[in-house]
Formats: C-alpha cells, sequence, structure tokens
C-alpha cells in the first residue's frame, strides 16, 4: 500500500528526515513513535504531497506522488493535528466540501453524513460554523470528512489530541475498523498507550531516522523484554540511538 | 499598561528589522515612498487649489476660497479616521482570543485605553496623507510661522484623536444599550453601528452635494459678501474647529485661533472623562461578547440552509468557487472593509459630482472634457485598494487551512482560476456600478461610456489577475494580517506596478478620446492581455512547485 524509498527532506541546511525505507501493508494500522521535532509530521506532508521531498520517492498502490499526485491524493485523506478549517463554514458544509473535491456524488454524501454525524453524536450541532465549534469538535469533523469519501490510506497526525476519553475511544476504534475492511492507517503520535493498543506495526523515530520498525511483540524481543510496554521500548530505543 | 504597550511596540519595532534586514529596510522605504506620492500628490492639488483663490484681487473669494478648501479636506479627514476608527473597534475590541489572557488579569481595564491607542493610531495614515499636507501646501502659501503650524497640527491632532473617540465611544453606547436589553449578538452591534457611518455618510454626502454654491459663495451679493455666512453653513460639523484654527492663523487672528484650539482642547477632554466613566463596563460588554464565541446566537426551530444546498457544484473548481464566495460573505471582517472601501468610492462620487457642479459658476475651475480621463484612474485606483485588501493577501490569509486544498487531488490551478473567477466578477461589478455613478450624473455620449467601460472591465480584469498571481508567488504563512500582508515587499511592488499601470491606462485613453486615437486602445489592450497570460503562468506554475510547511 505505502512504500517509502530512500526518502530525505533537507530545509536549508538542516536535513528532517534521514534515508528513510518503509513499508505499510494493506489493513495495517501503522504508529510513527519519536520526540518532538524528530521529523513525524514531514513525513506525513512528504506521503501527502504537501512537502516535496529532497530526495527518495513514496509510492501508494505503486504511483508515485511525485509523478501522479492527483492519482494518489484520490486515494488519502489527512486529519492534521490542528484541525484548523474556515471560520465560517458549517461542519456539515465542511462535510460536504470535502466530499465534493474528492469527486463524491451529492446523494451519496447526504445519505453517508448522518451516519457519520452519529458516531460522535454531532447531530444537531452540524449545522453551527466552525469558529463555535470547540477543539475536539473540529477535530471530530476532520476525522469523519477523511472516513467521508472512502480512502484506501488515512494518514493521521496526533488522532487524539483535544478528544475526551469517551470520544478518543471511538475515533481509535472507527480507525481500527477502517483497517479491518481493508483501508490502511500511518499514524503519529506521543500517546503511546494508544499505539501500543491500536497498531499492528509500530516505527520509532530519532532525529530524522527510523531506527527500529516492526510489530510490538517483535520489539520486545529486539529489547529482550517480553513484557515491556511501548513506552519502555520507545525509551530503550531512543536512549541508544 | 499604557507605558508597556509602549516599550512592547518599540521592542517590536527594532525586533522587525532584526532579520532580513536589507528586504525590511527596502519595504520601509517603498512604504514611505508610496505615503509619499500619495501625500505629494494631495499637496500638489491643495496648493493649487489655494493658489487660484489667490489669483484674483478679490478680498472674499481670498478668505472663503481658502476656508473652503480646509473645511473640506478636514471633514474628509474627520470621516475617514471616524470610519477607519469604527473599524478597528469593531473588529478587535470585544474579540476574545487574543487578549484573553489579559481580560483575565486585575488589569483588564487597560485594554480599553491600550485598544484605543491602536485605533487613533490606525487612522494615521489619514493624518499623513490629507492633513499634513493641506497644512504644508497652507503654510507654504499664506507664510505661515513656525509656531502657527505647529498650533495648526496639534488642532488637527485633537481632532483626530476626537473623531478616533467619538468612533469608539459609540461603539461603547451601544454595546452598553444592547448589554441592557440582554442581546450578545456582536452581528447586530456591527449592524447598528454600520446603520450610523452609513447615515453619517449620507448626510455628509447630502451636505455637500445640495450645498448651494452661489448663495454660499454669494453670487448676488459680489459687492459686499459677508464671509462669517459661509462659516455658518460649516459649523455642524467638528472639523468647523481645526479648520476655523488655520483660516485664523491664515488672517493673522491668532487669539481666535487658539480660541479654536481651546475648544478641542475643551471637547477632547470632556469625552476622555465620558470614557473613563464608561471604563468600569468594558469587561461587562467584553464577557457577554464572548458567549458562544464572540457570536451567541438562539437556536432556530427552522435549520439553516447549507454551503451545498441547491445545486451541487459539477467540478472541483465550481466547489472551490462556492466555497470562496461564501466563506468571503460569512465575514463580518471581510464585509465592514469592503463597505469602508465602498463608501470611500461613495464619498468620491461627491467630489466628482461636486467638481461637475464647479464647472458652471466660474472659467478658471473647469475640467471639461478631462474629467472623462479623471473619472478612469479615480475607479481603478479604488479598485486596486480592493485588491489590495482582499485579492492579493488571498492565499496567504489560507496558511492555517492551506493543508485542506493541498491534501485534495485538485490541481492548484483550479484553485487559482476559482478565485480569480470569484474576485474578478465581483471588482467588474463593482467597476462598473462606479462607473454608472459617474455616467449618469454627468450625462456622457453612448460612445463615451461604452468605451469607458470596456476599459475599466479589461483594466479590472488585469489588475486582479496581477494582484492575485504576485500574491500566489509571494505566499506569506507568518501572518494572516490583510494589512501587514499588503505592506510586504511583494504588496508594495503590486501597489506602485499597479499605479503605474494605472497611469499608462489613463494615458492611453485619454489619447482615444481626446483624439480618437484607437491605436492607443489596442496597445491597452495587448498590454493587458500580455500580463493576465504572463502571471496567470507564472502564478500557476508557482503555486504548483509550493511547500506547506
Amino acid at each position: 500500500m505505502l512504500e517509502i524509498k530512500n526518502l530525505n527532506k533537507k530545509f536549508a541546511n538542516f536535513l528532517a528526515v534521514k534515508d528513510l525505507n518503509l513499508k505499510v501493508n494493506e489493513g495495517e494500522l501503522f504508529s510513527l513513535i519519536g520526540p518532538n521535532g524528530s521529523g513525524k509530521t514531514t513525513i506525513i506532508k512528504n506521503i501527502l504531497g504537501l512537502l516535496r521531498p529532497s530526495s527518495g520517492d513514496i509510492l501508494i498502490n505503486g504511483e508515485s506522488i511525485k509523478d501522479s499526485p492527483i492519482k494518489v491524493k484520490e486515494q488519502l485523506a489527512y486529519i492534521p493535528d490542528e484541525p484548523k478549517i474556515w471560520n465560517h463554514i458549517t461542519g456539515e458544509e465542511f462535510l460536504y466540501f470535502s466530499g465534493a473535491l474528492y469527486g463524491m456524488k451529492k446523494e451519496d454524501i447526504s445519505k453517508k453524513i448522518p451516519e457519520l454525524l452519529a458516531h460522535f453524536n454531532l447531530k444537531g450541532i452540524e449545522k453551527k460554523y466552525f469558529e463555535n465549534y470547540s477543539r475536539g469538535n473540529k477535530q471530530k469533523f476532520s476525522i469523519l470528512a477523511a472516513l467521508l469519501h472512502n480512502p484506501k490510506l488515512i494518514l493521521v497526525d496526533e488522532p487524539i489530541v483535544g478528544l475526551d476519553p469517551e470520544s478518543a475511544e471511538i475515533a481509535m476504534n472507527l480507525l481500527h475498523k477502517f483497517t479491518k475492511s481493508g483501508g490502511t492507517v500511518f499514524m503519529t503520535t506521543h500517546t503511546l498507550p494508544v499505539a501500543q493498543k491500536y497498531s499492528s506495526k509500530i516505527g520509532i523515530l530519532h532525529q530524522g531516522e527510523l531506527i527500529a520498525t516492526n510489530t510490538l511483540d517483535n520489539l520486545r524481543k529486539e529489547i529482550k523484554s517480553d513484557s515491556a510496554s511501548l513506552s519502555e521500548i520507545y525509551f530503550n530505543f531512543t536512549k541508544h540511538a | 499598561m499604557l507605558k508597556e504597550f509602549f516599550k512592547y511596540q518599540k521592542r517590536k519595532f527594532l525586533r522587525y528589522f532584526q532579520d532580513n534586514k536589507v528586504a525590511r529596510i527596502s519595504v520601509t522605504i517603498l512604504m514611505l515612498a508610496l505615503i509619499a506620492l500619495i501625500a505629494g500628490a494631495v499637496f500638489y492639488v491643495a496648493k493649487l487649489g489655494l493658489v487660484f483663490t489667490q489669483t484674483e484681487k478679490d478680498i472674499f473669494m481670498n478668505q472663503v476660497g481658502p476656508l473652503y478648501i480646509y473645511e473640506i479636506f478636514l471633514l474628509i479627514t474627520g470621516f475617514l479616521i471616524f470610519l477607519s476608527s469604527t473599524i478597528f473597534a469593531l473588529v478587535n475590541f470585544f474579540k476574545g482570543n487574543k487578549d484573553s489572557w489579559i481580560m483575565a488579569s486585575p488589569k483588564y481595564r487597560g485594554m480599553l485605553w491600550v485598544n484605543s491607542f491602536k485605533a487613533i493610531n490606525s487612522s494615521t495614515w489619514v493624518i499623513l496623507i490629507i492633513s499634513i499636507p493641506l497644512l504644508i501646501a497652507t503654510g507654504q502659501v499664506f507664510n505661515f510661522s513656525l509656531l502657527a503650524i505647529f498650533l495648526s497640527v496639534l488642532a488637527v491632532l485633537f481632532f483626530a484623536v476626537i473623531c478616533s473617540l467619538l468612533a469608539i465611544m459609540s461603539i461603547f453606547l451601544f454595546s452598553i444599550a444592547l448589554n441592557f436589553l440582554k442581546i450578545k449578538n456582536f452581528k447586530v452591534l456591527a449592524f447598528l453601528v454600520s446603520a450610523v457611518v452609513i447615515s453619517i455618510a449620507i448626510f455628509l454626502w447630502q451636505k455637500i452635494i445640495n450645498m448651494n454654491l452661489e448663495k454660499v459663495f454669494q453670487v448676488d451679493n459680489i459687492v459686499n459678501p459677508s464671509s462669517s455666512l459661509f462659516a455658518k453653513y460649516f459649523s455642524i460639523f467638528p472639523s468647523h474647529y481645526p479648520a476655523m484654527t488655520i483660516f485664523n492663523f491664515q488672517l493673522g487672528d491668532n487669539f481666535s485661533a487658539i480660541k479654536y484650539i481651546s475648544i478641542l482642547l475643551l471637547a477632547l477632554f470632556v469625552i476622555v472623562l465620558i470614557f473613563k466613566l464608561l471604563e468600569s463596563k468594558f469587561l461587562c460588554i467584553w464577557q457577554n461578547f464572548q458567549e458562544g464565541s464572540f457570536e451567541a446566537k438562539k437556536e432556530k426551530k427552522k435549520s439553516k440552509k447549507h454551503l451545498f444546498e441547491g445545486s451541487f457544484p459539477k467540478s472541483a473548481e465550481a466547489v472551490i468557487y462556492k466555497k470562496e464566495l461564501l466563506t468571503s460573505l460569512r465575514s463580518s471582517k471581510n464585509f465592514l472593509w469592503f463597505l469602508f472601501l465602498a463608501i470611500l468610492l461613495f464619498a468620491q462620487v461627491g467630489v466628482i459630482t461636486l467638481l461637475d457642479k464647479y464647472s458652471n459658476i466660474g472659467d478658471g475651475f473647469v475640467l471639461g472634457d478631462n474629467m472623462t480621463a479623471l473619472q478612469l484612474p479615480i475607479v481603478l485606483f479604488f479598485i486596486t485598494a480592493f485588491i489590495v485588501r482582499f485579492v492579493f493577501p488571498s492565499f496567504s490569509q489560507e496558511s492555517n487551512t492551506s493543508w485542506i486544498m493541498g491534501s485534495a487531488p485538485i490541481k492548484m490551478s483550479k484553485v487559482f482560476l476559482s478565485k480569480y473567477k470569484l474576485f474578478a466578477l465581483v471588482l467588474v461589478i463593482l467597476g462598473v456600478l462606479s462607473l454608472l455613478l459617474y455616467i449618469i450624473p454627468l450625462g456622457m455620449s453612448l460612445y463615451l461610456s461604452i468605451v469607458l467601460s470596456l476599459v475599466v472591465i479589461i483594466a479590472v480584469l488585469t489588475l486582479t489577475m496581477f494582484g492575485l498571481a504576485l500574491g500566489a508567488m509571494y505566499i506569506n504563512f507568518e501572518s494572516n494580517d490583510p494589512n501587514e500582508l499588503s505592506t510586504s515587499a511583494p504588496g508594495i511592488s503590486f501597489m506602485i506596478s499597479a499605479l503605474v499601470y494605472i497611469a499608462l491606462v489613463t494615458y492611453l485613453f485619454y489619447l482615444n478620446v481626446s483624439g480618437s486615437n484607437y491605436l492607443s486602445l489596442f496597445l491597452f489592450v495587448i498590454i493587458s492581455i500580455f500580463i493576465i497570460i504572463i502571471f496567470k503562468r507564472l502564478a500557476i506554475k508557482s503555486l504548483e512547485k509550493m511547500e506547506y510547511y
């Protein structure tokens, strides 16, 4: 599904991502963890085509983001860490707008919106402007917009920041369910218990380098601790990096 | 609080020049050059008018002529300051997102004074480009002493602060009334204040347009006219007091001039006192407008229609177009700025109509045929102001929301063209409408009306493309503020280039009007098409290469 080949991203003289190679298969929920400034968001933005790789390539189902950006973007959805959306647009309008951008028909969007709103119990506030929503509700609408057009890969930058515990659980269950139906999720997070609970594979990023990538069990084996939490695994890898 | 505010402003100013020193110094120089250019034009017009009043040995005209110029210039100054402060205060006074941490502190009252100072400061440009050039022209023509110039400047400054505080106070008083009536909707406040501003604009316009110049200038009583009758006509406006200060210095009556300054000072003192009394109400009003995130609404039983109800956009381009249209229309800040610029345009119509009236009473002040060529740069200048405020910053203002378009499967060329279509449509309508407001009262011929309209349409399409393209080529995600974006190096370059283009268009149009030179019109069309094609390509190329940090 997602293949990152020798990705390097340089900002002036600073190398933010160093020679990254990674494969994420269909149906996987891949979590990328790492300290602040380690390059997580930069990687997501490169996959989305919001940033251009300095070298290397990113393939989605064999299509390169460099050569066929439109074809690649049609298969993607993005949930940013800061759900900034135009103030004077309602939640419902944003969902229609997102659907239309991805070529959905009005009837299909109208049919799907009530279903989606029900997940987070948003019915009743969908006609209010974004400027009147709390951060959590903005985040919920951006999650729903990502699920609306049936993407193949969802890129999530910090999925549960600003969500209450119940909504965080719902959000993660939605993403988990999405992978069970054949979709793929690539997620960056600092919330290690969430990554531990839901991820099928985990990558640890340190100063732009992927220092480990494997399933949780195999990562435990690598540090020779069968019961280690992801937090312990993370500290172990980053300390020795 | 004010002391801290000034310290902060000083540090901010010094910090501005710390990085990219050369670029920022260049921007500052360009900005000052632009202000000097406009101020220079105002100085030239004012001096021309003042010298004209002194050409004939007619004591009445020698005295009343300059007074008329002072009254008109200061009336425009006062209205612009009132308008500018009103918009600033409406947009900034009760907006909680930036000031909430200060409003939560025990020093919250200071915000009222800091914001008031900012509102006064936001109007400085009016003094710089209208009042100061007028005073310099007056000083030169009538050989004012340094003290007279200083006191005249002081009178104008007092007047400016009074206008600014009156604007803030009107908002404040409406807010107190709304608070009393338990109305917490900011839109009601914006509506009431807009109604007041429009009423004042209509009143002033009517007063100026309906002025019987023959009566005021006492054409029937040439033998023994009285300047007091003239002064009486303007005495209802606050601008009369600084005008009379300058007028009395012109007559050498220093005592009367100082009397008028004292009246202004007293008025300022009374206003500040009322302001101080209202200070305690500030927190309560601020709190009310914070409910429902600055826009508390009553729940409506009937659900409101959404953006995509009715005709559903068939293409990505149409989706973006619709989104752009409605997000622009729904922003009260954009609406207020649109209103501000539209009122300026409206005021300009009054001035032009007035000039037309003038052309009937004297031989020396006839603009005649040149009036037609004068209308073109005026309309295009205002269209450029709209472009600077709305079109040029359009891409940069998407900073936080740029991820939506950037991650969607659409070509940036479509985003660019959707924005262009929307802005071009609105500005062409505005340009043609404003043109009609000139054409109808002047009774222009059909041929000239059509040629003028076509020239305006092509020029508006060109300027809009140029402004949008430069904004797209030099996207600045560091700021959301259109004023800051417009005064960046690319923004100022746009303004200067647009002024050059307007001058060229005017000249080519004048050649056609004065001698039926069709080649000049053809040249204008070719230049415009060339600009549109080149800048469209450059902008799209730049957008497709853009990265979203």
